[in-house]
């Protein structure tokens, strides 16, 4: 388990690695290492158990410089290509979680020839008639002095132990609230303006895509509904479908075992 | 002689909220229904308010400020550019102050080159012209990634600025504005241009910007206390960095006044209006209840370094000019000062000499204060605190920053 840093083209990118075996690209989301906290969650050690994680931080998150030119989610999708780049993977299996998985599923559309499989865990990317993204930008804001709001939109039991751990009321605590700030700056960037969350044109192009492609999903989400993950199944030419009952959108700190057995057996099946 | 600038600023607040509008709605900004809106009752508001500001030209205030909020009830002036259009034909003599137009919101900065230079002409050359980047309500309204603002507002300040200066037509390269074509018509009417105010909230980068160009700074601050005091001596340090000087003309803050006979009378003559102000116009901006939309992760404006700096600094208590309930409250944030006049003129003669800031953009209305509240207390202070704050503050200021002396004075108000 390290961390380290990479030069991508200029840029400093701060690289998690633990595991050993198969490398696995993993792409962050919200609530998740690189944007909740600095190292690895019960999820991403049950994990590494079983694969190579690498695991970059994007762009303004812990140790990875800002990118202010950063300005749509293609940007960021063209930034991880230069990280597999510098990482020499030139065919990696891809496990994205939150808007990591959006950004993985974008370059599964547009450069199919550089994943091997494809995981994404609550998944934002695609429009889907009849079911809005949540505002998590609103939800972060604080109402009556908290953060109950987003709590309730990243987690099944917002008032829960784990949700008010990971998320306190109290957001000057200088490291999750940096971290915090770090995440949502860089979301902010390529997330917050029309179309919100979502690219137009990716749902008619996944299917482009044609290694095998797993949607996992808490079936509560309230941030990215369920019904992303099945526009997601349905859009990749194999693609399927994993529901974690009881669980939200933070479903790698909600379920963190049974969410790494359902990927650990998608990537060696 | 030079004394402090004494300018008008009216937020026209939306004055006919229901009564329990603070028990069923969390904000005041965004996300406030639209259904709110009384058309009967608000008939003429416009009119009322516009009135207040000619008012205020004629009793001798050095100008009227105007600013751009959008969908909410703190200001209804989603267009000020149209409101200064019909001060140029209403008044006479004092600058209109439009703070500001806010570039990252629009599509193309030209339009806001264009308008400021129609008001210059239209006006004989009294626009101060304001350029801002939007707070985090209008980043939800227009759907502007706060990160964005800074790099834009700055790109568009300087394309606006050229588009004044420089012959067209011309091709401008920016990232996010480039252009085939600026050409500018009409011209401002002053030359080089009109005088150019932006806002900051003390971050340093702000101020650089500002300072290395030779523009205002205004403190987007509600409250004073050694805070403002520190943003002038950090702005100062920063222009001198750049080879400036600095004077109080080159920051203003807003403050808040309501002036009676006396202080009983001016608390009681003002309460209904400022408790309507501080309770449903400052929810969702400055206040802890409801949500709170201008600063934090949601709205990420700040830089790394900016939001590293206020997770450092001490705690304090947490609170927010709404969130005062009671008069001592209040006057501990020396933001909304009412009393008679002297009361006001020795609470903001402190101020001035303290902060040795010298552009006051003073608020008189407040939330649904009524038009002869606000009437009179503009005519009180014209009459009784704006001659000693002048007369004293010119002679402050010409002992203090000797330089001054050697300068045109800052044009009189009539």
């Amino acid at each position: 388990m390290s961390m380290r840093d990479l030069d991508v083209a200029g840029r400093k990118v701060q690289l998690f690695e633990a595991g050993e075996g198969n490398p696995v690209l993993y792409l962050h989301g919200v609530a998740d290492m690189h944007g909740a906290a600095v190292g690895p969650f019960a999820f991403h050690e049950a994990l590494a158990k079983e694969c190579r994680i690498l695991a970059p931080a994007h762009p303004g998150c812990v140790g990875s410089d800002e990118d202010n030119s950063m300005e749509s989610v293609e940007d960021l999708t063209f930034h991880t290509l230069e990280v597999m780049d510098a990482l020499g993977l030139d065919k990696v299996d891809i496990v994205g979680n939150c808007v990591g998985g959006w950004v993985a599923a974008q370059i599964a559309s547009q450069n199919p020839e550089r994943v091997g499989k494809l995981a994404l865990i609550g998944a934002p990317g695609l429009f889907v008639s009849g079911s809005p993204i949540g505002d998590l930008f609103m939800a972060v804001q604080p109402r009556n002095g908290g953060i109950a709001d987003l709590r309730s939109m990243l987690f099944a039991d917002g008032e829960g132990a784990l949700a008010q751990e990971w998320f306190p009321d109290d957001h000057r605590d200088k490291e999750q609230g940096m971290l915090r700030y770090q995440i949502f700056r860089c979301v902010a960037r390529f997330g917050f303006k029309p179309p919100y969350f979502y690219h137009q044109k990716l749902r008619d192009r996944l299917y482009r895509f044609k290694g095998p492609a797993l949607a996992v999903h808490g079936a509560n989400d309230a941030f990215v509904p369920l019904d992303h993950a099945k526009a997601y199944a349905d859009g990749f030419a194999n693609g399927s479908v994993e529901t974690v009952a009881g669980a939200g959108h933070a479903v790698i700190l909600e379920q963190p075992d049974a969410v790494a057995a359902k990927v650990a057996a998608f990537l060696k099946g | 002689m030079h004394p402090a600038r004494l300018f008008c600023w009216h937020f026209m607040a939306y004055p006919n909220l229901p009564e329990d509008f603070d028990e069923d709605h969390e904000s005041g900004w965004v996300t406030v229904p639209n259904s709110l809106w009384d058309g009967d009752r608000t008939r003429g508001l416009y009119q009322e308010y516009l009135d207040q500001l000619v008012y205020a030209d004629e009793l001798g205030f050095d100008g009227m400020v105007l600013n751009e909020h959008h969908q909410n009830i703190y200001g209804l002036m989603p267009s000020p550019n149209l409101l200064a259009a019909a001060l140029t034909q209403k008044t006479k003599n004092g600058k209109i102050v439009v703070l500001g137009n806010l570039p990252p919101m629009y599509l193309n900065p030209l339009r806001v080159a264009e308008e400021y230079a129609m008001l210059d002409n239209m006006s004989n050359g009294r626009l101060i012209a304001g350029f801002a980047v939007g707070g985090g309500p209008e980043s939800f309204n227009y759907n502007v990634p706060s990160p964005h603002g800074r790099r834009r507002l700055w790109e568009a300040i300087d394309l606006i600025v050229k588009s004044w200066t420089d012959d067209g037509p011309f091709h401008h390269e920016g990232p996010c504005y480039p252009m085939r074509y600026v050409n500018v018509w009409p011209r401002p009417l002053q030359q080089p241009h009109p005088e150019v105010w932006v806002p900051g909230s003390r971050s340093i980068e702000s101020m650089e910007e500002v300072a290395k160009r030779g523009y205002r700074y205004f403190l987007s601050s509600r409250s004073h206390g050694g805070g403002t005091r520190m943003a002038a001596k950090e702005f100062a340090g920063v222009m001198e960095k750049h080879g400036k000087t600095y004077t109080p003309f080159h920051m203003g803050v807003l403050m808040s006044v309501y002036v009676s006979e006396t202080d009983e009378q001016a608390k009681e003559e003002s309460r209904e209006g400022i408790w309507y102000f501080l309770k449903n116009c400052l929810k969702g901006h400055l206040r802890k209840q409801g949500r709170s939309m201008t600063f934090g992760p949601g709205v990420p404006s700040q830089s790394l370094r900016s939001w590293e700096a206020f997770l450092n600094a001490p705690r304090s208590s947490g609170t927010m000019l709404g969130d005062a309930d009671t008069w001592e409250e209040l006057e501990e944030r020396n933001s909304i000062i009412v009393g008679s006049p002297e009361t006001v003129r020795k609470k903001l003669w402190d101020f001035i000499e303290d902060a040795q800031v010298g552009n006051l953009l003073i608020q008189f209305q407040f939330g649904n204060m009524k038009d002869h509240l606000a009437r009179k207390s503009m005519k009180l202070f014209a009459e009784q605190v704006a001659p000693a704050l002048r007369r004293d503050s010119a002679e402050l200021f010409g002992q203090v920053f000797p330089q001054l002396n050697d300068e045109e004075p800052v044009e009189a108000a009539q």
